[in-house]
């Protein structure tokens, strides 16, 4: 449904910043996918960069084919339907979405009649209707409200409603929860667990939060310095890491069910997004580094085929020939970019032990 | 202080405290009414312990940890330090109190002048303080970016040129400067990414360690408030609704909300999230300028539902008292908190927490 090839995201700056290097995948249609990495890893400019929502001092290149067509392609008019139509977007703060002196019910009635072309009273009634439906109570009376007096949650809910009023195929959510308090985070997974499952919606579900995509998405993909470095089922991710990364990421994250002596840390920090990396860019903070990692940048590979490119030092061409174009999606094994996966059976510690 | 006093466990104390604003223009409340931040809480910080804060956004732990700090005067109650009525102190008894507690903010962004080095920013307290020469407070600002594990060199450099990580070291050391007893971090790690966290809580484990510092921290990640924290406060719109030891409240909750929250807290683990049935809260948080009568979660309690409503929620405030729970000590803020003991809510919060792949196998599970 969705098909990224070779996405770069460059910002042009004084020393220009490499957000996004080098990122494919495929979506399906009706998947829940997460992209997962913390802050400053590109998930945001990745996800921005397919329906160019970014500002104009980025460089995009690459091929982002969305029902036959490279969105990176459309003339401005083109894109415009897209968004909206094809695309819904759901950021993590609801005022970026809302216009602060205009009513819920007028941006939501606005929506309704540019995207289904429905006639005033038809849209507002449907405004209502769906304002209820994301879980809005007395939808009736609160459309008339501004956006300042709805709480953060009933806001969020708000432009949850407004994404997926046009029914688009593609709903990307950026950290639709990270400004939200647990209970209410919990809320409004939920909903937009239910809207998307309910009309097939595909979901790529951007956040930094691991805990957040266990219970929501089928598939993970891990960011690292602008690169997916892991891509798996749900599942796997968290019961068979394989890169470095995610499993040093799981390690570190404080566990609720149980007090530790002292918590585990990733020492170091993620590389200067503005230096071209050579090799490997976990290699510095990472436990199971070799030789190879400091020259060679590993590209996302099975796991067994990682094992014997490293055991044999195959070159990079012969790996694809051997692994074949691995691109993460809805049928790819699991894929990691490391030349050394930990083995999670084995007597290197996996998230689960 | 005098080696043949006796030193009282209590560092810090607060009695009935409120703290309650105006309300501003646009308010619901025509009768010009007050927003009760904070309305009526009680509890004391014990020397060398960590006190957590936790609670949704909005029901009073900056307002609270302010108020610790005196950046803003009590409408009503009392705040002991060290058994001195801060309200009651003169102007020098506050200064030099001030020096024993700092605080150490969120968002190592814009806590730090940018314009300023680092050796000046960290050098600060002493000056305002007129602790030392020019060349002690030099040595001094070494000696602590070696504290905090920063290099030497960072002394010269801009907070610009560092990451939140380290921008968040620079904040703790310059809090450390005038080496304080009490150091009130107000959600200290959630601004930084989830790699470095860890690193930041460790060296504030070991500060603590060394130094024998206090804490109240404020946090709202309930994962790591288990890890950080030897007791806990729970707030809701205003009060405290449980105050528990740390292991106590995460084994036996017994307030409503606390288990709300604990059912509420992502599990990063596929299945336990697949099978858990959460207590989903309805409705959002009332006004603080217009709370519930009698109990103040009694809009959205789950319990009170399930109990058919009694009439004792919406009419009494529940006090604070004491656990009646087989060895579990503290305090909770509820009429029925066997009910909550007994319920298949807790139970089922519990074992997802607990019986998530992650646990340890002694991991003893809830009964
Ligand atoms: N508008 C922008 N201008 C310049 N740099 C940017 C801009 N947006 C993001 N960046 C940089 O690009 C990199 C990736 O950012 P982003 O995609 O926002 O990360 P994430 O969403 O994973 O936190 C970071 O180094 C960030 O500083
Ligand atoms: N200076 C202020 N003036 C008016 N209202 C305030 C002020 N500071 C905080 N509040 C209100 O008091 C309540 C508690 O705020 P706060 O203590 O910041 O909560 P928390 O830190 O738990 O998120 C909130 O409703 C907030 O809007
Ligand atoms: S490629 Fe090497 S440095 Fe990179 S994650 Fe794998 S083992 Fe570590
Ligand atoms: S007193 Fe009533 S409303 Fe309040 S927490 Fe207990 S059961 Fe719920
Ligand atoms: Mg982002
Ligand atoms: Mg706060």
């Amino acid at each position: 449904m969705l098909s990224v090839r070779d996405l770069d995201v460059t910002f042009r700056a004084r020393a220009p910043v490499l957000a996004v290097r080098g990122v494919s995948y495929d979506l399906a249609a009706g998947e829940h996918v997460g992209l997962v990495g913390e802050s400053g890893s590109g998930k945001s400019a990745g996800a921005l960069a397919l329906v160019r929502l970014l500002p104009d001092y980025a460089d995009v290149s690459g091929r982002v084919m969305l029902d036959g067509a490279d969105l990176l392609r459309l003339n401005e008019r083109e894109l415009r339907a897209v968004r909206g139509d094809q695309v819904g977007i759901v950021y993590q703060d609801p005022f970026s979405s809302l216009n602060p002196v205009l009513t819920i019910g007028k941006q939501l009635t606005e929506v309704l009649s540019k995207h289904k072309g429905l006639g005033a009273r038809a849209a507002r009634r449907e405004a209502a209707r769906l304002l209820e439906t994301v879980g809005v109570p007395n939808a009736e009376e609160r459309i008339s409200d501004y956006p300042h007096q709805f709480s953060g949650g009933m806001r969020q809910r708000a432009v949850i409603a407004m994404a997926v009023a046009p029914r688009p195929a593609l709903l990307i959510a950026d950290e639709p929860t990270t400004a939200l308090d647990v209970t209410v985070q919990a809320q409004i997974l939920e909903l937009l667990q239910e809207l998307t499952s309910e009309h097939e919606t595909t979901m790529l579900l951007i956040t930094h939060d691991l805990g957040v995509v266990a219970g929501v998405t089928q598939r993970v993909m891990v960011m690292y310095a602008g690169r997916i470095v892991e891509s798996s089922s749900t599942e796997d991710v968290f019961t068979r890491a394989s890169h470095p990364y995610t499993v040093a990421l799981h390690r570190s994250l404080p566990r609720i069910d149980v007090r530790q002596e002292r918590l585990v840390t990733i020492e170091g920090q993620p590389p200067d997004p503005t230096q071209l990396v050579r090799g490997c860019p976990f290699a510095p903070r990472c436990p199971s580094r070799i030789d190879r990692c400091a020259d060679e940048d590993p590209p996302l590979m099975t796991i067994p085929t990682a094992r014997r490119a490293a055991a044999r030092g195959w070159d990079m061409a012969s790996i694809r020939e051997e692994d074949g174009e691995q691109v993460p999606g809805p049928a790819s094994p699991h894929l990691t970019a490391c030349w050394n996966p930990p083995d999670p059976a084995g007597d290197e510690p996996g998230p689960a032990r | 202080m005098s080696t043949e006093q006796v030193v009282s466990p209590v560092l810090v104390e607060v009695q009935d405290l409120r703290v309650w604003f105006p309300a501003g223009r646009g308010s619901s409340t025509k009768t010009g009414g007050s927003i009760k931040a904070v309305d009526g809480i009680t509890f004391t910080v014990q020397r060398g312990e960590t006190l957590g804060l936790v609670g949704e956004s909005g029901c009073g732990k900056t307002t609270t940890a302010r108020a610790v700090l005196k950046l803003l005067d009590p409408t009503e109650g009392r705040i002991l330090f060290d058994g001195v009525d801060l309200s009651t102190v003169s102007r020098r008894e506050l200064r030099l109190m001030r020096r024993r507690m700092q605080p150490v903010f969120q968002d190592p962004f814009s806590s730090l002048n940018p314009k300023r080095t680092v050796a000046r920013i960290i050098a600060e307290p002493l000056v305002i303080h007129r602790q030392g020469t020019a060349s002690e407070r030099r040595e001094r600002v070494g000696e602590l970016l070696d504290t905090v594990g920063l290099p030497p060199d960072a002394a010269g450099r801009y907070p610009h040129a560092f990451s939140g990580g380290q921008r968040q070291r620079i904040a703790i050391a310059r809090a450390m400067a005038l080496r304080p007893d009490l150091i009130i971090a107000d959600e200290p790690v959630s601004a930084l990414d989830v790699s470095i966290r860890a690193q930041i809580l460790n060296l504030l484990s070991d500060l603590q360690q060394e130094f024998h510092l206090t804490y109240l921290v404020i946090a709202h990640d309930l994962a790591l408030v288990r890890q950080v924290t030897d007791r806990v406060a729970v707030m809701y719109l205003g009060k405290i609704v449980e105050l528990r030891p740390t292991e106590d409240l995460y084994r036996r909750p017994l307030h409503p909300y606390t288990v709300a929250l604990l059912s509420s807290a992502p599990i990063p683990d596929t299945e336990a999230e697949a099978t858990r049935r959460r207590i989903v809260l309805e409705g959002d948080v009332p006004s603080p300028a217009d709370p519930p009568t009698g109990c103040r979660f009694n809009t959205r309690c789950w319990l009170r539902r399930k109990l058919g409503d009694p009439e004792i929620c919406t009419t009494q405030a529940p006090p604070l008292a004491q656990v009646q729970d087989h060895g579990a000590s503290g305090v909770v803020a509820c009429h029925f908190p066997e009910a909550v003991e007994d319920s298949p809510e807790r139970r089922e919060t519990l074992v997802a927490l607990t019986g998530s792949r992650v646990s340890s196998p002694d991991q003893e599970l809830p009964d």
